[in-house]
């Protein structure tokens, strides 16, 4: 056996969502590789929805995810309205972007306290975590529990709501309705600043990324429900254009395509949103971030808990403004009549920048869809600073090599799809 | 106030087989048994502590597969062997986990009771495959006698 050629593996990793492995490989100090590899089988929604009626992808594509539902809703509801040239009434608006602040705060809090936590304190999953920290636990489940009693009131139930419709929703709470929602709210504020300055203790191994970053942006307000695209260092470009700029294309080692911008590597998700909207925060997460010692940009990938943490305030802080601003609007949807064309929409998921496209025909069925998600477009980022962090940490022995690797999957938390099992990870050394 | 009895199906209705639980589910309320509440839909294990904590007696369905599965068998796992077996559930949710962490948090119901049903297909579309139906009537029939004392 050849002492430099080993294998190691790690089966019943449960802290990502989604069927995926790992492979780097590197002879001496040299990294040849670095894949992620998605294997969990094609789902094919953009085939079926060929010869859909127009109005069913927002229902249809909230299948595609079990933690961000909405997203996929907006996004196909933003690019339907564009196609049929009808613009919903802003309070309609409103109650969308409520609706997604309940999204963030679930999946966010679901991500920092029970898959991302353990990672730096050392725990192998979060009932070991829990065991030692219960109150920690608790107040996670808590902070959590104020998203989902969010959706659940405005999207008729927490997983794949179902009162979003084309044109707004079915139906819309009175301003009574939402005094309890209110109430918890401004109780999940304390948590979600106390996790702010909690997960800001933590130690973060040393990263900084050169990635192009992608996000929306809404003029003075920080981008959820829709928005212009906004990057780094290239020109911003329209919607419409946004398949002449991300490319996806399919690689050998994976079932999730890679996505790329203007032919370079990029990234979305909250630490490109932080990054491009840091100056619209509200002011009790600016402060909290600045407590948390985030500058107006974060491009170190193990301090996105932070980042996380700190648009769990913002999205409390905002669902409080929206409450208190709420009026009942005079009509619950806006008619969407069929139209032929195509239509762009987007929106920030809580892991980043979702596109939808339709093209709909003269009956009013969807003619063809387009879907790119974040953790497509995240991909070639996720494998680099695997490439990075396994070529920057040689002397480390394979387990900690191993783990380390883990980690860096988990910053970017990535849905590759919503049946979390198991990541199965090989380091190959020859 | 928390009812003392609780029934928790769990599945997918579009992953044929993995919607038994839900199928028994919806059949134990449609008997609209006194004291009982039913809830259908939970996907993840903090979502299940919120919904059996504090309740007296919970019985969960769920759907699961295995190299030695025998589709449509069904089998009650209580105490002990809910802890010390591998309950292999097919989903994602993890079963297992949501008990473990139940546990760590003590928010576990004061009893509870978990029948699985072997499955055989677990493809993409809707229905149950004729093993896995008969098994559906079998289950709600021990669960109302389950829930009756």
């Amino acid at each position: 056996m050849n002492p430099e050629t080993r294998t190691l593996a790690v089966s019943a990793l449960t802290r990502v969502e989604g069927e995926g492995a790992l492979r780097v490989t590197l002879t001496g100090d040299t990294v040849h590789s670095a894949e992620l590899n998605i294997y969990e089988p094609p789902r094919f929604f953009e085939a079926f929805l060929r010869g859909r009626a127009y109005t069913e992808p927002p229902d249809l594509t909230a299948r595609v995810c079990g933690i961000c539902p909405v997203a996929y809703q907006v996004s196909a509801c933003n690019a339907i309205e564009q196609a049929c040239g009808v613009s919903i009434d802003p309070e309609l608006v409103a109650l969308r972007r409520l609706l997604y602040c309940g999204e963030w705060i679930h999946s966010h809090v679901l991500h920092i306290y029970l898959l991302h936590a353990p990672d730096f304190l050392g725990y192998p999953d979060a009932i070991e975590l829990a065991k030692e920290s219960r109150e920690f636990i608790e107040r996670g489940l808590a902070l959590k529990k104020a998203g989902n009693r969010l959706m659940e009131q405005l999207g008729g139930r927490a997983i794949h709501p179902i009162n979003v419709r084309l044109g707004g929703f079915y139906s819309v709470p009175a301003r009574d309705d939402l005094k309890p929602l209110a109430e918890m709210l401004r109780k999940a504020m304390d948590d979600a600043l106390y996790t702010v300055a909690a997960v800001a203790e933590f130690d973060f191994p040393e990263l900084e990324f050169d990635h192009e970053l992608l996000a929306l942006t809404d003029g003075d307000r920080y981008a959820i429900e829709n928005g212009a695209i906004s990057r780094s260092s290239g020109s911003p470009f329209a919607v419409d254009e946004f398949l002449d700029h991300v490319v996806e294309s399919q690689v050998p080692h994976s079932t999730a395509l890679h996505a790329t911008l203007d032919g370079g590597r990029h990234l979305t998700g909250p630490m490109a949103r932080y990054s491009l909207n840091s100056t619209a925060l509200s002011p009790i997460a600016r402060q909290a971030a600045a407590a948390a010692g985030l500058g107006a940009e974060c491009r170190n990938p193990f301090r996105s808990i932070i980042v996380r943490a700190v648009e769990v305030v913002y999205a409390i802080e905002e669902a409080l403004r929206l409450i208190a601003e709420y009026q009942q609007p005079s009509r619950p949807f806006v008619e969407v009549p069929a139209r032929v064309g195509v239509g762009h929409g987007v929106s920030e998921a809580p892991r980043g920048l979702l596109y939808h496209r339709y093209e709909i025909d003269e009956d009013g069925l969807i003619k063809a869809a387009t879907i790119v998600p974040p953790t497509s477009q995240n991909q070639a980022a996720i494998e680099h600073d695997m490439a990075q962090l396994v070529a920057g940490n040689l002397s480390l022995d394979d387990a900690a090599l191993t783990s380390l690797c883990e980690r860096s999957i988990r910053n970017y938390d990535p849905c590759i799809s919503c049946s979390a099992h198991f990541l199965t990870l090989t380091v190959e050394r020859r | 106030m928390s009812p003392k009895l609780l029934v928790v199906g769990i599945g997918n209705d579009f992953r044929r087989d993995d919607g038994v639980g839900l199928a028994v589910a919806r059949r134990i309320a449609e008997c609209n048994l006194p004291d009982v509440r039913v809830v259908n839909g939970i996907t993840e294990p903090a979502a299940l502590l919120d919904v059996w904590s504090g309740v007296a007696r919970v019985v969960v369905v769920d759907a699961v597969t295995g190299a030695n599965a025998d589709p449509g068998r069904v089998r009650r796992w209580t105490g002990p062997d809910l802890e010390n077996t591998a309950v292999v559930s097919s989903h994602a949710l993890g079963l297992a986990q949501a008990i473990a962490l139940g546990q760590a948090l003590a928010r576990m119901p004061d009893e509870l009771v978990v029948f699985t049903v072997d499955v055989a297909d677990t493809n993409h579309g809707i229905g149950l495959t004729p093993a896995v139906a008969t098994a559906v009537p079998r289950l709600v029939d021990l669960i109302v006698d389950e829930l009756s004392h």
